[in-house]
């Protein structure tokens, strides 16, 4: 058995494995609930000013038969009284004093709007602190969540007001809603966070139902955008990690959260960075119980692995995410088909045919029958083809042994610039 | 003719250059595509025009295998 412990920032907890900041942590007796069942740690449901929510409040995008391949939501921080909260903070603490406990906070970018949060929250004993700068929707309209949150100096500012008084780690929770999101992760850094932790929700309609004409949801006839999160934001999510993680001044540690639902999920966002993670969309969809086997799982494949602690797997594929210029343009690959598996649905010669490079042929075999094959020489090594397959293992994409040495699109550039620079006629900049 | 034709036809043109001796001295890189000004020891020049994706990935191998050669 791996030890699967971490220590995000001073934030101990045993495993992994938290809660999200979300409905699944709004009261004591859900995150005491979710403790048993062996979550590790929970990030209480956001307090501020006790907001009033709308009735229909979810939606849920289902694909092709998948439920919940995402998910929208357009509810608020919590609608109860911080005194209530605090209590039961204080009593799930002290029934689980080796979980982790941490509590999100949004308050206006006031000064003492921070401070008297925090020692109050703190009062309690908690673990440490999250900062939601994310909240897409109704929060920002009143100049919080994501409206601050895409403000690198509010970012600065706030952290820097929440750290002047805690006690505790301060994480800042940072909204995809922005362009670069290192800007204001080094906003966070600059402020003095302790870690970060992302993403929040995505801007987000969930659809329009084609019979009424209303939004989904929709509030008596209206609707507002959302936030989006689940399955489908978890390649979003996990780009916007792994950019935080090989950026240089992004130095603190990092909760990853995002569409995280199985112990895969949190292995890749973990090699891609993060110490730990977070989830929400998964623990609706599917109950407190999912994190059993996220522990197994996550166990298992360690202990395959020889690992000896979770820890182990954090940031080991950062140093493979490049900018695009860094990457190999003599690396080649092509598609190779096995014709006993292929069940000749044509589906890979559409593909190729239509939208690619039209390299897959029909021809005949020694005995007679029409196979697929691949015109290796033309093909471009897309991966399409492979992609649409129905048949697992019927496509495999193969390396092609170049003969060539490796050649980056930025060295190609540079040697290019240089002979521009050089006896030839024509002098130009590389771009 | 096929990209992959097209390409080993450029391909060749290069190859039969460079086998003769002559270096790539200038390059130009446009909407066309790139213009290799080509150079013998002799003096004697040539121009190539390349269209082909692989192929303007091959001239800057060539290149830099010729960068080499020359240190
Ligand atoms: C219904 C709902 C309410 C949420 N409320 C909050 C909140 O109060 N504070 C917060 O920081 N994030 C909130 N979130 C965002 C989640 O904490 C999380 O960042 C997001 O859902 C992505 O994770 P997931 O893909 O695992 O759901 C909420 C998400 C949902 C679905
Ligand atoms: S990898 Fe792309 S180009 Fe090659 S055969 Fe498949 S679809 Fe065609
Ligand atoms: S898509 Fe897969 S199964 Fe279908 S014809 Fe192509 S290789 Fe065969």
């Amino acid at each position: 058995m791996a030890d699967l412990r971490i220590n995000l920032a001073g934030i101990a907890s045993p495993n992994p494995f938290w809660l999200a900041s979300a409905p699944p942590t709004n009261t004591g007796y859900q995150v005491q609930r979710a403790f048993e069942a062996g979550w590790g740690g929970a990030v209480w449901k956001t307090l501020g000013d006790p907001i009033i929510n709308t009735s229909s409040r979810f939606a849920a995008v289902h694909f092709n038969g998948q439920r919940v391949a995402g998910f929208n939501n357009i509810e608020l921080i919590t609608d109860r009284p911080l005194e209530i909260n605090l209590k039961e903070i204080y009593e799930t603490k002290k029934r689980f004093p080796n979980h982790a406990l941490v509590v999100s906070l949004m308050v206006e970018p006031k000064r003492e709007k921070w401070h008297e949060i925090v020692k109050k929250v703190e009062a309690v004993g908690v673990d440490g602190l999250e900062l939601n700068f994310g909240c897409p929707h109704g929060m920002a309209e009143r100049g919080m969540g994501s409206a601050s949150g895409q403000q690198p100096d509010l970012v600065e500012a706030q952290t820097m007001w929440a750290k002047e008084v805690a006690q505790t780690p301060v994480i800042v929770k940072l909204t995809p809603n922005i362009t670069d999101i290192t800007s204001t992760a080094k906003a966070a850094v600059r402020g003095g966070a302790d870690a970060i932790s992302l993403i929040n929700t995505i801007n987000s309609l969930a659809g329009v139902d084609i019979d009424t004409w209303h939004t989904i949801p929709h509030v008596g006839g209206k609707g507002s955008h959302g936030g989006y999160c689940g399955p489908a934001v978890k390649p979003i999510a996990l780009h916007m990690v792994a950019d935080c993680a090989r950026n240089p001044a992004v130095t603190v540690p990092i909760s990853g959260i995002g569409g995280v639902s199985t112990w895969r999920d949190a292995v890749e966002f973990m090699l891609m960075g993060a110490t730990g993670v977070q989830v929400c969309t998964a623990a609706m969809h599917h109950g407190f119980r999912i994190v059993e086997d996220m522990i197994d799982g996550l166990n298992n494949y360690l202990d395959e692995r020889g690992l000896a602690s979770v820890t182990e797997l954090t940031g080991k594929s950062v140093h493979r995410y490049e900018d695009w210029g860094n990457l190999d343009l003599n690396y080649a690959v092509v598609a190779r088909i096995d014709t006993d598996t292929c069940i000749n649905c044509n589906k890979c010669h559409i593909a190729c045919e239509d939208t690619s490079h039209q390299c897959i042929e029909r021809v005949t075999n020694a005995q007679g029958e029409a196979i697929l094959q691949v015109r290796e020489e033309d093909c471009v090594g897309c991966n399409l083809c492979a992609i649409v397959c129905p048949v697992e293992g019927a496509i495999t994409m193969v390396e092609v042994q170049g003969t060539e040495a490796p050649m980056t699109w930025n060295e190609r550039q540079k040697a290019v610039a240089e002979l521009e620079g050089g006896p030839g006629p024509n002098k130009k900049e590389a771009v | 003719m096929s990209e992959f034709e097209q390409f080993q036809a450029e391909k060749l043109k290069l190859d039969g250059y460079v086998s003769q001796k002559f270096r790539i001295v200038g390059v130009k890189e446009d909407l066309e595509g790139a213009w290799l000004d080509l150079e013998h020891p002799g003096g004697e020049t040539a121009k190539l025009h390349l269209k082909t994706a692989n192929a303007r990935k091959y001239y800057v191998n060539v290149l830099l295998q010729q960068g080499r050669s020359k240190s």
